[in-house]
């Protein structure tokens, strides 16, 4: 699905460097679900920035479905994003004055292909059907996040960067998105990378990585 | 306490240095307010010292006037014969507006300096005394000099021992440049070199320091038959002609403050509510909320004092730039000598510093409501439910104010009232606009259904109208004032030019007082010709005209009477009654209250005689009171009366053969002027008067552009992480411009069509009330859909450039404001 070949990535932070990378590789099966887990400050994110082409790297190639994002326009990395990429954060971040119907097939309507009976049978597997004409002011948290994991599969992205799903919910409900996210990624066929620092939520994906001093080693 | 509280007050302010632009906001709201509101102040105030000015003469007060009964201007022999007499305080006054022969007029003023009674104690200190030093002998002896104003000689470009010319070919005594402002721009002569250059005997008047009953006695006694004693009342009646204007530029000055306010509610209104969770840290790490309270209540002393500093430093430039206009304003349309050198004083500084102070406080009042009672508010109802509520409140506060607005109307008679009115049109204008732009999201997000963008975009205008809500009533206010005063202004300027069509048909205007009918008589390329003669009067405290009225003449028409008696001009005309029937302007009407039927006392040469007046005539612009009698009539009350010249009606308009005539008349350049010079004279009078309303127009509306890029700074920044998850996402460009940027363009959109039926209440309340409450004249409105459209797609544009640069601001890496939503 992606490939990070042999990355270099540093930042400066009041006069001292930080690595993200050294000399990283890191290759992802298509179809694959990961969680990548690391200390706060390790460089999840700014990884999971590099996949999703929205930050660059010092050294070495990223290669996303096919696509050496280095080589590309901004363009083509803005249309890779909107058709290939699926993105959830933490804080589920739905755009407040449009309901759920609306948010939900954001991102399908942006990349062109939205279909409403598919999205119908989504909202339906994320147990959100009877929310559609809500407001994100009047759900609860765990069923906000549930509508920000809809807009970032109804488009059956490749793709799919969970930035900490569930650090915003509690113990129960947290067990019941990472369930759903997990299960929908596979019906809808995307490959999924979760950045946690939860092994309870780690232990529901294939594999784990641990992100440390720039580098990647397989964690059990 | 005083370290615990330091620290409070340097963890507060440490917003600022983190978020640069909101502190340039607060400053550049509270600069631009003051700035303009001071610079209109300074403007009134040095106005006002000039009409305090306007009766005396470098430094010495009159406090009466002695003219000629029959107001041909008192002849320097009487002059003489008073002073003779004893009347030691009476000294001569000789006032002329003329033309060089570069075109510029210059107002003159000339006395005699031996005969001023400057008290000794002034003539020790008082800058402006003319003794001072020895330069002043030159006045008085040939070739004489003459003081001109800094101003006016840099207006007409003279130096220091120039000699202005004359059209005649007259030169003026050599150029004395002065930096005094005494006779504000008017250029003082001695009355020696007045009388030669103007070729003249007559004075205009003479002023007189004080009389006692003992002296006016024997005034009336012995030059009582020629000579009128009056008290002076011209600075007084200046107050009262400008009053009008000065509370205009007063509500203009207000409106760039309240316009200035918002600018400073929206960065204030962020700074607190990012502030929030500082003030919440400091309250947990057990600072007390009175000295959190302190820290702002000192904040806001340091902007207050920064922004009325700065404000007051800005408004030098900007007052010495529209004072000319003003100068110009007051000669045109009151006859009022203003000075263009705008004053200064410490009190003006600290008007600025009281203002800066009430709006941050103002400011500074609903974000803190809002921030104790917005949490509890927002977790029953949601943010676009409290939008809602409010927004509903204040739609019915608007709909009141203008159900208020309808029942004051008929009562409204002075011109608070007046103003009371035009601010109760400007705020419900501004109360209603959340509800309407509410209204119209709903009905378009309905309306387009169909089309998920468009109904994002409708959904979005909920997401940005509390944080534009006050950027976008600026620009209300702005536009109506903008659409009221410039349909005031166009109107005015049509009714001008209507008015000079009609009433100044004549092809020339001979000023030759001299030339005698017979000298027309019999020349073939005059069609017509007719005599022009004026009374001067007092009427109900003010300066009055009776004027004869030639019935034959191709100018007299009765098309502009507005009310009158039956039969009025037959009557008029034949002047069978006992009371003379007169025609008055509509003035006399509106302000001093005479109705059709009315009998007026009016002076004429055969001693005061009773008048009835049998109808109203429209008469634009006039300060003074008019009356209209037929010129036989009026030939046999003002037998003394002043020739004021002739209007020529040219044969086939052949122009060349009636100049070559009037040459071999004698007629000199002079003495003429076409009615294409008066015309093209008038207009450019008309709109250098005009020029200062024109220019704090522009200005409001810089201000209110200001505004909403400043609003829609904050805005962005505020949501620069959900915008950062829209690109995030791959929205493009166009995509966010559907949805960021179609919101405000709609959202002005609206204000412009709530703008403009309220500007034209504004403009009919400005012509309708406020003229007739001040001027005592009326005229028909004239919009101008060609300006008003001008003046949308300029604001259109205005606001997109707004978005542009708004937008391109934000624009930061979004891989940081990823970071910023990841971290949240």
């Amino acid at each position: 699905m992606f490939q990070l070949q042999n990355i270099d990535k540093a930042f400066r932070d009041r006069g001292e460097v930080i690595h993200v990378a050294r000399n990283l590789t890191w290759e992802l099966a298509s179809g694959a679900k990961t969680a990548l887990m690391g200390e706060s400050g390790a460089g999840k994110t700014t990884i999971m920035n590099i996949i999703a082409g929205l930050d660059s790297v010092d050294k070495g190639t990223v290669t996303v479905n096919g696509i050496k994002l280095s080589s590309v326009s901004n363009r083509e990395v803005s249309d890779y994003r909107r058709n290939h990429l699926g993105l959830i954060f933490q804080k589920f971040h739905l755009v407040p004055t449009l309901d759920v119907w609306d948010n939900a097939a954001l991102q399908a309507r942006l990349a062109g292909c939205f279909d409403a009976e598919a999205a119908e049978s989504l909202l339906n597997r994320l147990e959100i059907q009877h929310l559609i004409n809500h407001y994100p002011s009047q759900l609860s948290g765990g069923q906000q996040q549930r509508v920000a994991i809809a807009r970032a599969l109804m488009h059956r992205p490749k793709l799919v960067l969970a930035d900490e799903p569930t650090g915003n919910l509690d113990e129960a409900t947290s067990d019941k998105v990472i369930e759903l996210l997990v299960d929908t990624a596979t019906s809808v066929g995307s490959s999924l990378v979760v950045v946690t620092h939860s092994h309870k939520v780690a232990s529901h994906l294939n594999e784990c990585w641990h992100l440390a001093s720039g580098t990647l080693t397989p964690s059990a | 306490m005083t370290r615990r509280f330091i620290i409070a007050l340097a963890t507060t302010l440490s917003f600022y240095r983190s978020n640069k632009l909101q502190g340039l906001f607060v400053l550049l709201g509270l600069v631009l307010g003051c700035g303009l509101y001071t610079a209109v102040a300074q403007i009134n105030a040095s106005a006002r010292a000039s009409y305090a000015e306007a009766d005396k003469i470098l430094g010495a007060s009159s406090q009466l006037r002695i003219s000629d009964r029959q107001q041909t201007g008192v002849s320097v022999d009487d002059y003489i014969k008073l002073r003779r007499s004893g009347f030691s305080t009476v000294y001569p006054v000789l006032e002329a507006r003329l033309p060089t022969s570069e075109g510029a007029l210059i107002s003159f003023i000339a006395t005699d300096l031996l005969a001023l009674p400057i008290a000794p104690a002034a003539q020790e200190t008082d800058v402006e005394n003319p003794f001072r030093g020895s330069d002043w002998s030159r006045l008085t002896q040939p070739p004489y000099e003459m003081w001109v104003p800094a101003q006016i000689a840099k207006k007409i470009g003279v130096r220091d021992g120039d000699r202005v010319e004359l059209p005649d070919g007259t030169r003026l005594p050599p150029a004395s440049i002065r930096s005094q402002t005494q006779q504000n721009d008017r250029v003082f002569m001695d009355i020696g070199a007045a009388l030669n250059v103007l070729g003249t005997d007559r004075l205009s008047y003479l002023a007189v320091g004080e009389l006692d009953d003992n002296q006016q006695t024997l005034f009336q006694e012995q030059f009582g038959d020629r000579l009128a004693l009056s008290r002076n009342t011209e600075a007084f009646d200046l107050s009262q002609l400008t009053q009008s204007l000065h509370t205009n530029l007063t509500a203009l000055g207000l409106l760039s403050f309240i316009v200035g306010v918002f600018i400073v509610f929206n960065a204030v209104n962020f700074s607190l509510s990012a502030r929030t969770k500082v003030f919440r840290v400091l309250d947990e790490l057990g600072v007390p909320a009175p000295e959190v309270g302190l820290a702002i209540l000192i904040e806001t002393l340091i902007w207050s004092l920064t922004g009325a500093l700065l404000g007051t430093l800005l408004a030098q430039p900007v007052s010495t730039a529209l004072m000319p206009a003003v100068a110009s304003t007051m000669q045109n349309i009151y006859g009022a000598h203003v000075s263009s050198v705008p004053l200064f004083n410490g009190e003006l500084f600290l008007k600025a510093l009281a203002l800066a102070s009430a709006g941050l406080a103002m400011t500074l009042m609903l974000p803190l409501m809002l921030i104790a009672s917005e949490p509890a508010a927002r977790a029953t109802l949601g943010p676009i439910q409290v939008g809602r509520s409010s927004s509903r409140a204040l739609a019915a506060v608007g709909t009141i104010m203008i159900l208020a607005a309808c029942a004051i109307y008929p009562f409204a008679s002075s011109l608070i009232q007046g103003f009371g009115l035009l601010a109760l049109i400007l705020f419900a204008g501004i109360a209603l606009l959340p509800a309407v732009i509410i209204s119209v999201a709903a009905f378009g997000k309905a309306a387009l259904g169909y089309s998920w963008l468009g109904r994002w975009a409708f959904a979005d205008i909920l997401s940005q109208l509390p944080h534009l809500r006050l950027a976008l009533m600026a620009l209300l206010l702005t536009l109506i004032a903008n659409i009221g005063v410039t349909s005031l202004v166009g109107s005015f300027r049509i009714a001008l030019t209507d008015w000079l069509e009609t009433r100044l048909s004549a092809d020339y205007y001979i000023s030759d007082k001299a030339l005698s009918s017979t000298d027309l008589i019999g020349q073939s390329w005059i069609s017509a010709a007719h005599q022009r003669k004026v009374a001067e009067v007092r009427f109900s405290g003010r300066k009055a005209e009776v004027i004869g009225i030639d019935v034959t003449a191709p100018d007299f028409q009765q098309g502009s009477v507005i009310d009158a008696e039956p039969n009025a001009f037959a009557r008029w005309i034949n002047s069978v009654d006992t009371e003379t029937p007169v025609f008055a302007n509509e003035q006399v009407r509106y302000l001093a209250g005479v109705q059709v039927g009315d009998a007026v006392n009016l002076m004429t040469n055969l001693g005061p005689h009773a008048f009835r007046v049998i109808g109203f005539f429209h008469d634009y612009g006039n300060t003074k009171y008019a009356f209209h009698l037929p010129k036989e009539r009026f030939d046999i009350l003002y037998p003394r009366a002043e020739v004021q010249g002739w209007g020529i009606w040219v044969t086939d308009k052949d122009i060349y053969k009636a100049e070559v005539g009037l040459n071999k008349l004698g007629v000199g350049p002079a003495d003429l002027i076409s009615q294409n010079d008066v015309l093209l004279l008038s207009m450019s009078i008309f709109d250098r008067t005009f020029a200062i309303t024109r220019a704090l127009n522009a200005l409001t509306l810089v201000v209110a552009g200001v505004a909403i890029f400043a609003s829609l700074l904050s805005l962005y920044q505020l949501r620069r992480p959900e915008y950062a998850l829209w690109r995030a996402i791959g929205m493009r460009w166009i995509e966010f411009f559907c949805v960021a940027g179609s919101p405000v363009i709609l959202m002005t959109g609206v204000v412009m069509i709530i703008s403009l039926p309220m500007g034209v209440a504004l403009a009919w309340l400005l012509i309708n009330k406020i003229n007739v409450i001040s001027f005592g004249w009326t005229m028909p409105m004239v919009l101008s859909a060609s300006s008003i459209a001008f003046l949308f797609c300029l604001v259109l544009c205005l606001v997109f450039m707004a978005f542009l640069l708004a937008s391109l601001g934000q624009r930061t890496a979004v891989s940081s404001a990823l970071k910023q939503l990841a971290g949240e």
